[in-house]
C-alpha cells in the first residue's frame, strides 16, 4: 500500500518549509487539505521570501504537492493509501477576542481529522504546537489562555484518538509562534519584541522628540521571563529527527527547547540599549513607572506571549540556541491601487481606488482625512481582500451637487457615494469598514441595504449623540458649535483658528515631558501625519465645509438603527482615544447582538496609522472566525 | 495696567476652571490646559480688553504658550499701538 504524507492544513511559511523538508527526507507523495484561495494565499506568502533560490525551491515544493479541497469526494483520493497525518495549530491568537469562535473552529478541524482517522488507513499522527501562552488573558485561570487551552485539548484528543485507533501519535511542542507569514522576517519572540520596541520608541519620539535623550525607560521586574531562541530551521530539523527516531510506545510528547533559557529583560535591554541608545532601568514595582513607561508596559502585557511549560512534561529535545537577529530591514512594498471614476446622479465625478482581489472590504473614510492614511492597512488587507476606498466628499465646494458654499454634504450624501461606488463596481456582497466619522454613513448604508453587507468593522467610531453620551464627547465635538459661531461672527477669527490648527500651534510635539502633560500626549498630532489628517484646515473653504460636515454628522442619533443590526460587527477602539473615546464603541457593542468589542491598550485615535498590524490582525480574526450569511455558516478557509 | 493679573484672572475664571493659580512659565498649550477653541476666546478677550488687534502672523505658539508669553505679546502689541 502506498504511504503518503497528508498535511491537514498549511497556512504559513513554517508549514511550507516543514512540508518541503519532509518531502526531501521522506521521498513520499505529499498531500494537503486546502481551498483554491488557501493555495493562492500560500504562494503569495512565498513572494515575501528574500533569498530567491529558497523562494523558488519552496514554490516548486508547493507546486508538486497534491491539494485536496477537503470535501468528502476529494478525500476519496486517500483510499488504499497509508496516511501519515501532520497537523499544526491553525488559529490566530494575537488577542483573546474570538475565544468562543476559535474553540468552535478548532472543533470543526478536529472533527475532520477524526473523520480521516476513522475512514482511511491512518498510520500515524504528528501534531505540532507552540509552548507560548498569552497568559494575562486568563482563559481558564490567570495563567492560561485560549491558545494554550486549544493546545491542551488537541493533544489530549489526538492521543486518545491514537489509542483508540491504534495509531502512533507524536506531539512536538515548539517555540514557533504560528503563523509565520513574512518570509523576510522570522516571526520569533525576539523579532516581535524588536518591532514593538521600534514602534514604541517612534511613537514616543513623535510626541516628545527629546524624551529618550533625557530619560531612561523603566521596566518592571514582573515583565521578566525566559524564552528559548530557536530558528524555524532548527525546529524543523529537530522535528524531522524525532519523527524518524525509533519509538516503542504508542505516543510520544517532545518539547523542543534551547540549551539554555534567555531572560526577556536581557533581550529588551539589548534592543533598547544597542539599537536606540536608551538606558533601561529595572523597576521593582509597577508604581515606579511614569506614563511613558506605562505605555510600553501595557503594550507588552497585552500583546506578548510567555513561555508556558510544565516541569517534566514530555521529553526534552535540546537544541543549541540560535542567534536570532533583532535588527530588521523594513521591506518597502510597491503599492499601486487602481484609480477609478464614478459619475454620480448629480453629474459630479467621484474618484475612488481599488486594490487586491478576494472578498470586498469597502472603506468609508473619516471626514477630511486623506485616503493615504489607510495605505499601510490597505497594503496588508489587499494581500487577501479586494479593498475599495476614497476621500469623502464635501470638503470642497466643487464636490457639492450645486457647487455652492451653502450646501452641506451630509451623511445621506456619503451613503449615496457608497451606493454609487458599489454599483459601479458591480459588488453583490461586501464587508464595510469605517474610521471615526465614516461610521454613521457605513451604518446607514447597511440598514438601507442589509442584503449586501456581510459584516461591519468600525475603527475608533464616532457614534454620539446617544443617551448618556456627553462624558464621551471629544473637546472638539463639545466646542464645535462655539467654533462655528465665533468664526461666523468674526471672519478674522476663522483665519486665526485655521492658522493655529494648521501651523501646529496645538497638538504639536511636546518640548519637555512633565507629569502635567501625561494625558495630552495622546492628543499630539505627529508631524508625519499632519498632511493627511489636517488637510481641511489648509483653506477657508475646506475649513468651513469641514465644520459644517461635522455639525451635520453630530446631529444624527443612531440608537434606533443599532437595533436593526444583525450581522457580525467588529468594534475596534483605542484606550486613549481623545477624538472618539472608546466608550462610544463600547456603547454600540452593548446595543448590537452579534458584535465584538476590542480596546487596544495605550493606543490613540491614530490606530490605523500607528498600530496598523494590530488592527490588521483583529480584522483578520474577524474575517476568519465570524459567521457570515453567505458562507453557509462555514469558517473562512484560508 | 497689570496685564499679568488680568490675564491670569481671565484664564482661571473662563478657561482653566480646575486650578487655583498658574505659574508664570507654566506650559499652557503643551499641557493641554488651553485648547484650540480656548485660544480663540483668549484672543478675542485680549483684543477687547487691551484694545489691540492681532494679525495672522501673531498666531504662533511662542506668543501664547505661558502666562508670561501672553503678557509679553500683549505688551508688544500695546507698545506698537502707542507708537502709531
Amino acid at each position: 500500500m502506498e504511504e503518503i504524507i497528508l498535511f491537514a492544513r498549511i497556512h504559513d511559511i513554517f508549514g511550507i518549509k516543514l512540508m518541503s523538508s519532509i518531502k526531501d527526507t521522506c521521498k513520499k507523495m505529499i498531500y494537503y487539505i486546502g481551498s483554491d484561495e488557501n493555495q493562492k494565499h500560500l504562494f503569495s506568502l512565498l513572494d515575501t521570501i528574500q533569498p530567491i533560490d529558497e523562494k523558488d525551491k519552496l514554490k516548486e515544493s508547493l507546486h508538486n504537492i497534491i491539494r485536496l479541497s477537503g470535501s468528502m469526494e476529494s478525500l476519496e483520493l486517500l483510499k488504499n493509501k497509508k496516511v501519515s497525518l501532520w497537523i499544526y495549530d491553525d488559529i490566530y491568537f494575537s488577542t483573546d477576542t474570538y475565544e468562543q469562535e476559535i474553540l468552535y473552529y478548532n472543533t470543526e478541524q478536529m472533527n475532520r481529522l477524526e473523520y480521516i482517522a476513522e475512514n482511511y488507513e491512518c498510520k500515524e499522527i504528528n501534531y505540532m504546537s507552540s509552548y507560548y501562552s498569552y497568559y494575562h488573558h486568563g482563559y481558564r485561570d490567570e495563567n492560561s489562555d485560549i491558545f494554550l487551552y486549544v493546545r491542551e485539548i488537541n493533544e489530549a484528543y489526538l492521543v486518545q484518538l491514537g489509542k483508540e485507533k491504534n495509531i502512533s501519535t507524536k506531539i512536538y511542542r515548539t517555540p514557533i509562534l504560528y503563523c509565520q507569514r513574512d518570509g523576510a522576517q522570522y516571526l520569533s519572540f525576539e523579532n516581535i519584541l524588536s518591532h514593538r520596541i521600534q514602534e514604541y520608541v517612534l511613537w514616543v519620539e513623535s510626541r516628545i522628540p527629546n524624551y529618550f535623550k533625557e530619560n531612561s525607560i523603566h521596566i518592571p521586574k514582573t515583565l521578566d521571563g525566559d524564552i528559548y531562541s530557536l530558528s524555524v530551521e532548527t525546529v524543523i530539523a529537530k522535528i524531522i529527527e524525532m519523527y524518524h527516531a525509533a519509538k516503542d510506545t504508542l505516543y510520544e510528547i517532545y518539547s523542543i527547547i534551547g540549551d539554555k533559557k534567555i531572560s526577556v529583560l536581557d533581550i529588551m535591554n539589548n534592543i533598547f540599549t544597542n539599537q536606540y541608545k536608551i538606558k533601561v532601568q529595572v523597576a521593582n514595582v509597577e508604581e515606579k513607572l511614569n506614563s511613558i513607561d506605562a505605555i510600553f508596559y501595557k503594550i507588552y502585557q497585552y500583546h506578548f506571549p510567555r513561555l508556558w511549560m510544565k516541569e517534566g512534561e514530555g521529553k526534552s529535545c535540546v537544541c543549541k540556541n540560535d542567534e536570532i537577529s533583532t535588527c530588521f530591514n523594513r521591506v518597502e512594498v510597491e503599492f499601486a491601487p487602481s484609480e477609478k471614476i464614478v459619475y454620480l446622479d448629480n453629474g459630479k465625478e467621484l474618484e475612488y481606488y481599488t486594490a487586491g482581489e478576494g472578498e470586498t472590504i469597502v472603506i468609508v473614510n473619516a471626514y477630511g482625512v486623506d485616503a493615504d492614511a489607510w495605505t499601510k492597512l490597505i497594503i496588508m488587507l489587499s494581500a487577501d481582500y479586494r479593498v475599495v476606498y476614497w476621500n469623502t466628499r464635501g470638503i470642497y465646494d466643487a464636490q457639492k451637487p450645486d457647487g455652492s458654499r451653502e450646501y452641506i454634504c451630509g451623511v445621506d450624501d456619503q451613503v449615496a457615494d457608497i451606493e454609487a461606488i458599489i454599483n459601479n463596481e458591480g459588488l453583490d456582497k461586501i464587508h464595510i469598514m469605517s474610521w471615526c466619522s465614516g461610521a454613521k454613513a457605513a451604518l446607514f448604508y447597511y440598514t438601507k441595504h442589509p442584503d449586501k453587507v456581510l459584516s461591519q468593522i468600525f475603527v475608533c467610531g464616532e457614534f454620539a449623540p446617544f443617551e448618556g453620551s456627553k462624558p464621551y464627547h471629544s473637546k472638539f465635538r463639545e466646542n464645535i458649535q462655539l467654533i462655528a459661531e465665533i468664526i461666523r461672527n468674526d471672519k478674522k477669527m476663522l483665519d486665526f483658528y485655521m492658522k493655529i490648527i494648521h501651523s501646529g500651534m496645538f497638538n504639536r510635539p511636546i518640548k519637555e515631558y512633565d507629569i502635567a502633560n501625561q494625558n495630552y500626549i495622546f492628543e499630539v498630532m505627529p508631524e508625519k501625519h499632519r498632511d493627511c489628517l489636517l488637510a481641511p484646515f489648509k483653506l477657508k473653504e475646506t475649513m468651513v465645509n469641514f465644520l459644517n460636515l461635522c455639525i451635520e454628522y453630530y446631529s444624527h442619533d443612531i440608537t434606533e438603527l443599532l437595533g436593526m443590526v444583525s450581522i457580525p460587527t467588529l468594534l475596534i477602539s483605542a484606550e486613549c482615544d481623545q477624538v472618539a473615546p472608546h466608550m462610544q464603541s463600547k456603547w454600540v457593542y452593548s446595543k448590537t447582538s452579534d458584535s465584538i468589542f476590542i480596546c487596544f491598550p495605550a493606543a490613540s485615535h491614530l490606530l490605523i496609522l500607528e498600530r496598523t498590524k494590530d488592527v490588521y490582525e483583529i480584522i483578520e480574526q474577524h474575517m476568519k472566525y465570524s459567521r457570515f450569511g453567505s458562507r453557509n455558516d462555514c469558517f473562512k478557509d484560508r | 495696567m497689570d496685564y499679568k493679573e488680568t490675564i491670569k484672572k481671565y484664564l482661571l475664571n473662563e478657561v482653566i476652571h480646575d486650578m487655583s493659580d498658574l505659574e508664570d512659565n507654566q506650559q499652557l498649550i503643551d499641557s493641554g490646559l488651553i485648547d484650540s477653541i480656548s485660544i480663540v476666546k483668549v484672543i478675542i478677550f485680549f483684543e477687547n480688553e487691551f484694545d489691540i488687534s492681532f494679525e495672522e502672523k501673531d498666531m504662533s505658539p511662542i506668543n501664547f504658550e505661558t502666562v508670561q508669553a501672553m503678557v509679553d505679546t500683549v505688551s508688544k502689541k500695546t507698545q506698537k499701538y502707542h507708537i502709531y
